[in-house]
């Protein structure tokens, strides 16, 4: 239950107006503390429609002694980067094993379907949670045609906005790096794609009957590493064809050139407003303060929550 | 969402003509088979205190490739609507809820190998799970063949 702040309102899926929904900007989390506090957030807060957005790391900026910690599980690499796998993913085909034991890189799998990304502070890391969106019904292609349309279309139209201004001030006029003004950011099979051809996003769903989470990664630049630990998949995308990761996927600053991941946030929250009527917005510090989502203290934290409920599992027998 | 509406018309159409087949009711032995569905698209065919529960053929077109089937462990118990596993098809994990209480008597195993028999034998040899029922008082609030078979229509527009 959120605090005072809250509305109670009762929505239709016949309702035309913008769904309310709560903000979270979760950027200081560890990526595992992300996972389990996402999944949480979707499986007990049911009563609300969440934005989340976020840049995450091995480590957290969390006190061990908050109920949002998962100190206890913190996870140690050479690297700071973990594998993410998805809900089925099976490690032998997804991941050269001796690289990423070699290299000490975490393996989790979470609790949404999907594939398998190598994450660090370089993803941008959004989901969006649906209980009475005007979508029906729930099932992932209309989710996914739902999402490009509806949210992610108007963000990059306004980063190419951010980036058009960001240029003119710079009088970067003799720039030999042709900056294309068109949004060329689409749905493809089941990827958001740049051009139609290269990929920038990796989604992954959960779908229940309290609602939908729909989670992206996007990757402002290109994480090292990807060929050497992550296995081309079986299925795939029939335009990806053979592609390595590092010809098939794009970084957002590559697209984005004058543009940084604080850009990127700011467009972020501008679309959340936009699309959305945005009941209450929150950073990593105010949940620290316990000022919404209080009800995880009882349960005896997130940690007690990721040890006795959580679907996300840190992967030690591989 | 034309495309959509279609597909859910022809396996609204298709899930029926399969349902019929499975509604009958026979005598065996003094045994009755019945079949039951859920709105979210689950099914529980009953024979005497055990019934066999899985996906309808309508959720398993609108969910696409099946890739992973994640199931209980025989002995586990669950309530009526509560998720007992979950189906992963391309980029969704999509929860599947028990249409009645009782004990897990047994899994399907063949679907750890195999989920993709869900997109083709989902209302067949693509079972999940076996309960033992609690209650079986619960089917009176599922629905039968015809009531479903409406369902899907209404959905799919």
């Amino acid at each position: 239950m959120l605090t005072r702040r809250r509305r109670r309102r009762r929505w239709t899926s016949t309702t035309t107006t913008a769904p309310t929904v709560q903000y979270l900007d979760l950027t200081g989390l560890s990526i595992l503390e992300r996972l389990v506090l996402e999944e949480y957030v979707y499986q007990t807060q049911t009563q609300c429609n969440w934005v989340l957005i976020g840049t995450h790391g091995l480590q957290s900026t969390l006190e061990e002694s908050s109920p949002w910690s998962l100190a206890s599980s913190f996870l140690h690499s050479s690297r700071d980067a973990a594998i993410v796998l998805g809900i089925g993913g099976k490690i032998p085909e997804l991941l050269y094993t001796k690289p990423v034991q070699d290299d000490q890189i975490p393996v989790i799998r979470r609790f949404s379907g999907g594939g398998t990304v190598l994450m660090n502070g370089d993803c941008i890391w959004t989901t969006l949670m649906g209980r009475d969106f005007p979508t029906r019904p729930f099932y992932p292609r209309p989710l996914m045609e739902y999402t490009a349309t509806h949210f992610f279309h108007p963000l990059f139209t306004r980063l190419q906005s951010y980036q058009q201004l960001k240029q003119q001030q710079s009088n970067d006029h003799h720039s030999s790096t042709t900056i294309t003004t068109d949004n060329l950011f689409s749905l493809r099979e089941h990827d958001y794609v740049w051009d139609k051809d290269s990929k920038i996003a990796g989604n992954a769903q959960s779908i229940g009957k309290t609602g939908w989470l729909h989670h992206t990664s996007f990757l402002w630049q290109i994480p090292s590493g990807m060929s050497r630990y992550l296995r081309l998949p079986a299925k795939r995308p029939e335009y990806r064809a053979s592609r390595p990761h590092e010809d098939f996927v794009r970084a957002l600053s590559q697209i984005f050139p004058h543009l940084t991941v604080d850009d990127f946030r700011r467009a972020f929250r501008e679309t959340s407003q936009t699309v959305y009527s945005v009941e209450s917005s929150c950073v990593l510090s105010e949940l620290q303060e316990e000022y919404l989502l209080p009800v995880v203290v009882p349960e005896g934290g997130l940690r007690q929550w990721y040890q006795t409920k959580s679907r996300t599992k840190v992967m030690t027998q591989f | 969402m034309a495309s959509v509406s279609f597909l859910t018309r022809t396996v609204a159409r298709r899930s029926f003509d399969s349902v019929a087949r499975m509604s009958r009711v026979t005598h065996l032995g003094g045994a009755r088979f019945s079949s039951y569905f859920t709105p979210a698209h689950e099914y529980v065919k009953v024979d005497g205190k055990i019934g066999t529960c899985g996906i309808t053929d309508f959720a398993q077109a609108a969910l696409g490739d099946i890739v992973f089937v994640d199931l209980p462990e025989v002995g586990d118990e669950f309530a009526k609507g509560e998720s007992f596993g979950s189906v992963e098809s391309v980029k969704a994990a999509s929860d599947v809820y028990a249409p009645v209480s009782g004990t897990v008597v047994e899994v399907n195993e063949i679907l750890s190998d195999e989920p993709g028999m869900v997109n083709s034998e989902a209302e067949g040899k693509a079972w999940f799970v076996k309960i033992e029922m609690k209650d079986e008082a619960e089917l009176k609030s599922l629905m039968n063949a015809d009531a479903y078979k409406t369902h899907c229509e209404e959905e799919a527009h």
